[in-house]
């Protein structure tokens, strides 16, 4: 069933005492009062990851290797960067010139090369057990600090992240249950929040919404359609949802109507671009967790996939037309916004995919997945910035240094935001992962 | 209505900054054609320059194809019905054959030759899983159809006849990535970029692929060649500068000149018909929209 969607912007408030309750719904009544703690002792009070869902390349972003075989160094040139002696892509050209506010890891490596597993190891840091599925970063820090107003952990997807096959499994909760799943927005190029969740009523609109007997009298219709678990899923997710967005304190933070023009301007009038200036406006609602993601697939190719980093064919006409140069605006825009308003001091932006692309090319010119060596870009809360940490081989195949696993990736990310290894230990994450202390 | 001292302010200072960025281009003022700020690509002319056809991201994951009446700036789709994503138009000189490219499965393109007389569809089909081609182009002697095609290593020009059999390779086996071939309006010659000498350049060759010359040498890519109408003149996109500028240079490679001048982007650039003016997708305040710009004063 699908809902209609709406743009958020458009919605009338309510109290501060729903969001509450939306809050304490996102997780699942088992939050852990820790907040002051980590308040006191997170350098990062907010983490925002930007997910490249699908693989983005490092030799045609971050790690070019302009000297390679043409079989490996593609069809791009290289540009100068602020960071003496670092080189990108040339289809980076505003990241180049903002290299002073973050810092690479050119050695991270993971585990699969398959989307779902490589993905939910990338956001968990573990991979899966038969029975054991590993909660996302995200969900981590969501139990830690759960007693925020906000949700504590609200991804950006047009649905839970996916490839054609199946959702990812560290999308979310894992194991410690949907409880802890984040609380889903999606934002279009024309910057309308859309919650996912309402999807389930059709023809929903603000005013609908906010007419409470008309929206009893459209659940307990709804209700009386579904099954009793899917009726209890049902109830919850729109709980959350609708306590959210008829909070005023929501409406503010989801209503990008409140932005300037030329904010809006600035970041792209692209969905990725809107989306990234929402997670800024988040940060200042103070979210603990972000992830903004690329695209809900991985894949590129007819509804509903569209535009993902997959990019096993179209790959070099899709970085020149499309993907690189909105990357290169939005990220650039967010990470300026930032810094101007004296929050990414604050906050951590994290930006990295599952997994690289193939250096060699492949008989589609074009490149396939490659887990072995990709970058990852952190800025703000915590992190020193203008360093490149790894070195990767010639032809970005391999780590001539130490490689950091997605274990290491998060274990850096909770440390920053607060959760210590005796916290990680007490919750049993990322138990023994190593801190990447050459970014901070 | 009324209209605030500051805000008129406002208005006059975007204008101007605006006016800017066409570096170069005198009192000539470039001609907003669309206004929906949506991701755009690929335009080409159609009806002696009356129409314009693109595509258009109409969400986070559809492209489709628009048709553009010059005359009343109305938009709307090509073809209503299509349920996948269309993009990288050409059409035949007498625009009975309109190639494009669509979406068949994830990763997987085919190319569209619809015989828009007989109302009929040839496919070519690159192949069953995935599969890229890219970049249509019609012979203007009305006969075949040229494009980019992945071989086995890297990229290379080729065409077909108009029921996409008789294929033939254009360019030869190298490990570059060539793409976005255009031809002469007299069908002798093809400009097409490629990264055979390391980064994408401008090339062009006899329409048989003898003879290829190179014409550009810049630090930053050069792409999407254009013939004007007099066949003496070639636009072209280049990041030489640093970001995405049109430029346009005489069919030798000489006398290269730059059109616009702005921080965002301009890329896309199509000839009018009347060999006046370049049509263009340019980036303003994050939005892409069509430009027509005038080159009487270049």
């Amino acid at each position: 069933m699908e809902i209609g969607s709406f743009a958020a912007c458009h919605c009338g408030g309510v109290t501060r005492r729903a969001f509450l309750q939306a809050g304490a719904l996102a997780l699942g009544g088992l939050t852990v009062p820790r907040q002051a703690l980590a308040g006191e002792t997170a350098k990062a009070k907010s983490i925002v990851v930007v997910w490249l869902w699908g693989g983005s390349s490092q030799l045609d972003t971050f790690d070019p290797k302009p000297h390679a075989p043409a079989a490996y160094r593609g069809p791009f040139s290289t540009i100068a960067t602020r960071t003496p002696g670092i080189r990108f892509c040339e289809l980076l050209p505003k990241l180049a010139e903002r290299s002073q506010l973050f810092s690479l890891v050119r050695t991270n490596r993971n585990l699969s090369a398959d989307h779902l597993i490589a993905g939910s190891i990338g956001l968990s840091g573990a991979p899966a057990q038969p029975t054991q599925y590993p909660p996302n970063f995200g969900s981590i820090v969501a139990r830690h600090r759960g007693d925020a107003a906000l949700p504590p952990f609200i991804s950006m997807s047009r649905g839970p992240v996916a490839d054609g096959r199946a959702p990812m499994e560290g999308y979310g909760g894992g194991t410690w249950g949907k409880g802890f799943d984040p609380f889903l927005l999606s934002c279009s190029e024309d910057g309308d929040v859309e919650v996912p969740a309402l999807r389930l009523l059709d023809g929903l609109s603000p005013a609908r919404l906010f007419d409470r007997e008309t929206l009893v009298a459209e659940l307990d219709e709804k209700r009386r359609g579904l099954d009793s678990v899917a009726a209890r899923r049902w109830t919850e997710a729109h709980a959350r949802a609708n306590a959210l967005l008829t909070s005023a304190e929501a409406r503010g933070a989801l209503d990008l109507a409140r932005e300037s023009p030329e904010q809006r301007h600035r970041y792209g009038h692209t969905s990725f671009g809107q989306s990234c200036l929402l997670a800024r406006r988040l940060v200042e609602a103070e979210v603990p967790y972000i992830q903004v993601n690329w695209s809900q697939y991985v894949e590129l190719g007819p509804p509903p996939y569209g535009f993902g980093w997959d990019t096993h064919a179209h790959h070099f006409n899709m970085m020149t037309d499309r993907h690189l140069p909105i990357f290169d605006r939005a990220f650039s825009a967010f990470l300026d916004d930032l810094h101007e308003r004296g929050l990414l001091s604050t906050t951590l932006v994290v930006c990295l995919g599952e997994f690289g692309r193939t250096p060699k090319i492949n008989s589609l010119a074009s490149r396939d997945h490659w887990p072995d060596c990709y970058c990852s870009l952190w800025s703000g809360g915590g992190i020193a910035p203008g360093r490149v940490i790894g070195e990767s081989d010639a032809r970005a195949e391999q780590p001539r240094t130490e490689p950091f696993f997605p274990a290491s990736v998060g274990a850096t990310m909770l440390e920053l935001a607060g959760l210590n290894s005796a916290v990680r230990a007490e919750f049993r994450v990322l138990e023994g992962a190593r801190v990447i202390h050459e970014l901070l | 209505m009324s209209c605030s001292k500051s805000a008129l302010s406002r208005i006059c200072g975007a204008l101007a900054i605006f006016l800017a960025g066409w570096g170069g281009l005198g009192a000539s003022e470039p001609t907003q054609l669309t206004h929906d700020g949506r991701l755009k690509r690929e335009p080409r002319f159609i009806k002696q320059g009356s129409e314009v056809v693109y595509s258009v991201v109409e969400s986070p994951i559809v492209m489709r194809l628009m048709r553009l009446d010059l005359a009343t700036r109305a938009a709307e789709p090509l073809y209503p019905q299509a349920a996948t994503s269309q993009f990288e138009s050409a059409f035949s000189p007498d625009e009975r054959y309109h190639v494009f490219v669509e979406f068949r499965a994830v990763t997987n393109v085919k190319m569209v030759i619809r015989d828009t007389r007989e109302n009929r569809d040839v496919i070519f089909d690159p192949g069953s899983d995935r599969a890229h081609l890219g970049s249509p182009t019609v012979d203007p002697r009305g006969n075949r159809v040229v494009f980019s095609l992945p071989r086995t290593v890297g990229q290379q020009i080729v065409s077909v006849d108009l029921q996409a059999g008789n294929g033939k390779v254009l360019t030869a086996r190298t490990d570059a990535v060539d793409d976005w071939p255009t031809f002469s309006p007299d069908g002798s010659q093809i400009a097409f970029a490629s990264s055979r000498d390391g980064d994408f350049e401008i090339y062009v060759m006899q329409a048989d692929g003898s003879n290829p010359r190179r014409l550009t040498e810049s630090p930053g890519l050069d792409i999407r060649p254009a013939f004007s109408p007099d066949g003496r003149q070639l636009a072209f996109t280049s990041m030489r500068d640093g970001n995405y500028e049109i430029y346009v240079m005489n069919v030798d490679g000489s006398g290269v000149r730059r059109i616009t001048n702005h921080p965002e982007r301009d890329d896309y650039a199509q000839w009018h018909p009347d060999g006046r003016q370049l049509l263009t997708i340019s980036e303003r305040d994050g939005a892409f929209d069509l430009y027509l710009l005038d080159l009487a004063g270049q």
